[in-house]
């Protein structure tokens, strides 16, 4: 345990100091690699735990991104303020799609999802006097009392303390009795109900969590990039996002983390090949679900069967 | 006033009846294997693609190219079950949907690499000249494009209720394990399915694309049938076609009286608004509550 304990703060502080040792663009790929860990992670408290497809979570973070950058922009609201507020409101909305599609059996949710991204995405599109339609907003640099976080160290720092509170966050969780009644639903919604557990009230709080999650994610995302536009968060982006989960290793948390930074850097690796780019990441879905349904996370720790599990 | 409505309804019908053809794919694929096929989108556009160039590129007759069509799309379907989703039969249903998500994206990269990102146009599929009856205003092809479609809805429904195959893939729609008690051969029913919901996806694709342009990423328009399947229960394939019917005549009105932006909006939601308020659909056949 000490020693588990002492590998995480090394890890830390090395991630810490990482920006002191790579250069820019580099740095850059990491801090959107972690933004998307956050979103991967929410995302894993639905499809993950409990089964469900969503098919809009970048929509959840496109809902924060907005609400910072066009309150920031009309309101003068500062992103400590714009944040916070986008997270929840993107959770807000979570929760109430999520009460009538969750209650269904099947892929309600799937349907439900895919319907509010599109509406989300076209009133993006349309309603030019609050988003600016398809040119997109100006994200601003967050002030920190009088420091600007403009450069790529600061943000990075930003969502590294993020990402460590998030996963953090997410691992107790699952060792909580919230988690232990989530894992149930996943393995058996009968087993689970006939121990009492009300499924519908369950899923709908995953839900909400995982919206929480991605506009946090949103928020993170905006300030990084600096720049955002209705598409960046439209039904593709949500399909990467479930791709992550997937080629993780559904079921797993740390799946989830290992998928966002494998799907994440592997356009730089693969920048030689960009045609190919999408049509290999739908190889890597096809041949992951038929050859190694447990992903990433069941390749990694096949090879180190003996490795003490970061969770379950 | 009235002969407005009317030249708006019957406008609709046209799109109407492609929404119904690609929806009828969706629940034929979901009554047998509970999969919410994310591909039908891609089998519109490899349908359009392959109607393309056997019809503009090799100036076969037109019957020819909807027979061409359907059939190379229904091997593509068989081979695609083969390949993919056969081996995944046990899979826990999301990883099916996956799936189908993961091949409808290698299948709009392969056609882009094959044909480029650009845009083709589609030649007419008959003399387009204005026809006038009644007040009314319509071309033959518009006229083409629905007879084509209801006589395939006709041709389909009479194939499930007389033909072997057709009986067969309903009793495994209905019970799959009684179905392989009474000696059917479930895997080639599924094998079937598939290639029939393909077939089916890119009829639809050859018709639509004389009304668009072809391109990698016209599938886009299968997501509105999907909100068709649903008005329709997902499951019951009458519903499906007046789902299709309903939204193409819906959106057409909408796009009149309250504005061109909200064309787009009215599919999803409606969408929303029958997944709160009734969520097996508007026609749905009487049947137990499934669990």
């Amino acid at each position: 345990m000490t020693k588990r304990a002492t590998g995480i703060a090394g890890g830390l502080v090395l991630m810490a100091t990482l920006p002191w040792l790579i250069n820019v663009y580099p740095l850059y790929v990491l801090t959107l690699v972690l933004v998307s860990v956050i979103s991967a992670v929410g995302l894993y408290f639905v499809t993950g735990l409990t089964g469900q497809v969503s098919l809009c979570h970048a929509t959840f973070s496109g809902i924060a991104a907005y609400v910072v950058a066009v309150l920031g922009r009309d309101l003068g609201v500062p992103f400590w303020i714009g944040w916070p507020l986008g997270a929840v409101a993107a959770g807000a909305i979570g929760y109430l799609v999520g009460i009538p599609a969750l209650r269904l059996q099947g892929h309600y949710l799937a349907l439900a999802t895919l319907g509010l991204g599109e509406i989300v995405l076209l009133l993006n599109v349309h309603w030019e006097r609050l988003t600016n339609g398809p040119n997109g907003l100006e994200v601003p640099a967050p002030r920190l009392g009088t420091v600007v976080l403009s450069s790529e160290r600061g943000k990075y720092l930003l969502v590294l303390t993020a990402v460590v509170v998030m996963v953090a966050f997410a691992a107790n969780l699952q060792r909580s009795k919230l988690g232990l009644v989530l894992t149930a639903v996943m393995d058996s919604e009968v087993a689970a109900q006939a121990f009492g557990v009300r499924l519908a009230r369950y899923k709908v709080f995953a839900f909400a969590l995982s919206a929480l999650y991605a506009g946090v994610a949103g928020g993170l995302y905006g300030v990084v990039v600096g720049f955002i536009t209705p598409y960046e968060f439209g039904l593709w982006p949500s399909l990467w996002t479930l791709t992550m989960v997937v080629v993780g290793g559904m079921g797993y948390l740390w799946g989830a983390v290992l998928g966002a930074i494998v799907i994440t850097a592997l356009p730089e690796v693969l920048r030689g090949l960009k045609d190919y780019q999408e049509l290999l990441y739908g190889v890597l879905i096809l041949v992951t679900l038929v050859f190694k349904p447990s992903g990433l996370y069941g390749l990694v720790t096949g090879r180190h069967s003996t490795a003490s599990k970061g969770s379950s | 006033m009235t002969l407005l409505l009317a030249q708006l309804i019957l406008s609709g019908l046209v799109l109407g009846a492609i929404y119904a053809l690609i929806a009828l794919g969706y629940v034929i694929i979901y009554k047998a294997t509970s999969v919410v096929n994310f591909a039908q989108g891609e089998a519109v556009m490899v349908g359009a693609y392959i109607g393309l160039s056997v019809y503009s590129f090799m100036h076969l007759p037109v019957p020819l190219v909807f027979a061409i069509t359907m059939a190379v799309a229904a091997l593509l379907g068989v081979i695609i079950e083969r390949v993919a989703y056969r081996r995944l039969v046990g899979a826990p249903v999301i990883s099916l949907i996956i799936a189908t998500l993961a091949v409808g994206l290698i299948l709009r990269n392969v056609v882009r690499l094959i044909f480029g990102p650009n845009v083709y146009p589609f030649p007419p599929l008959i003399a387009n000249r204005p026809l006038r009856f009644a007040g009314l205003v319509t071309t033959p092809q518009n006229l083409l494009i629905l007879g084509v479609s209801v006589t395939c809805m006709v041709l389909l429904f009479l194939y499930f209720r007389l033909t072997k195959w057709g009986k067969a893939m309903r009793a495994v729609s209905q019970n799959g394990t009684a179905a392989v008690l009474m000696g059917i051969s479930v895997r080639k029913v599924f094998s079937m399915i598939w290639a029939l919901s393909a077939a089916l996806g890119a009829l639809a694709g050859v018709l639509l694309a004389p009304l668009l342009v072809v391109n990698p990423d016209m599938g886009w328009i299968a997501l509105k049938a999907f909100v068709v399947a649903i008005l329709g229960g997902f499951q019951s394939l009458p519903g499906a076609v007046l789902g299709g019917f309903a939204l193409g005549i819906l959106e057409n009105l909408a796009g009149f009286y309250i504005g061109s932006a909200v064309k787009d909006i009215v599919a999803y939601v409606v969408l929303i608004a029958i997944l709160i308020a009734r969520p097996t659909g508007l026609f749905a056949e009487r049947t137990g509550k499934r669990v």
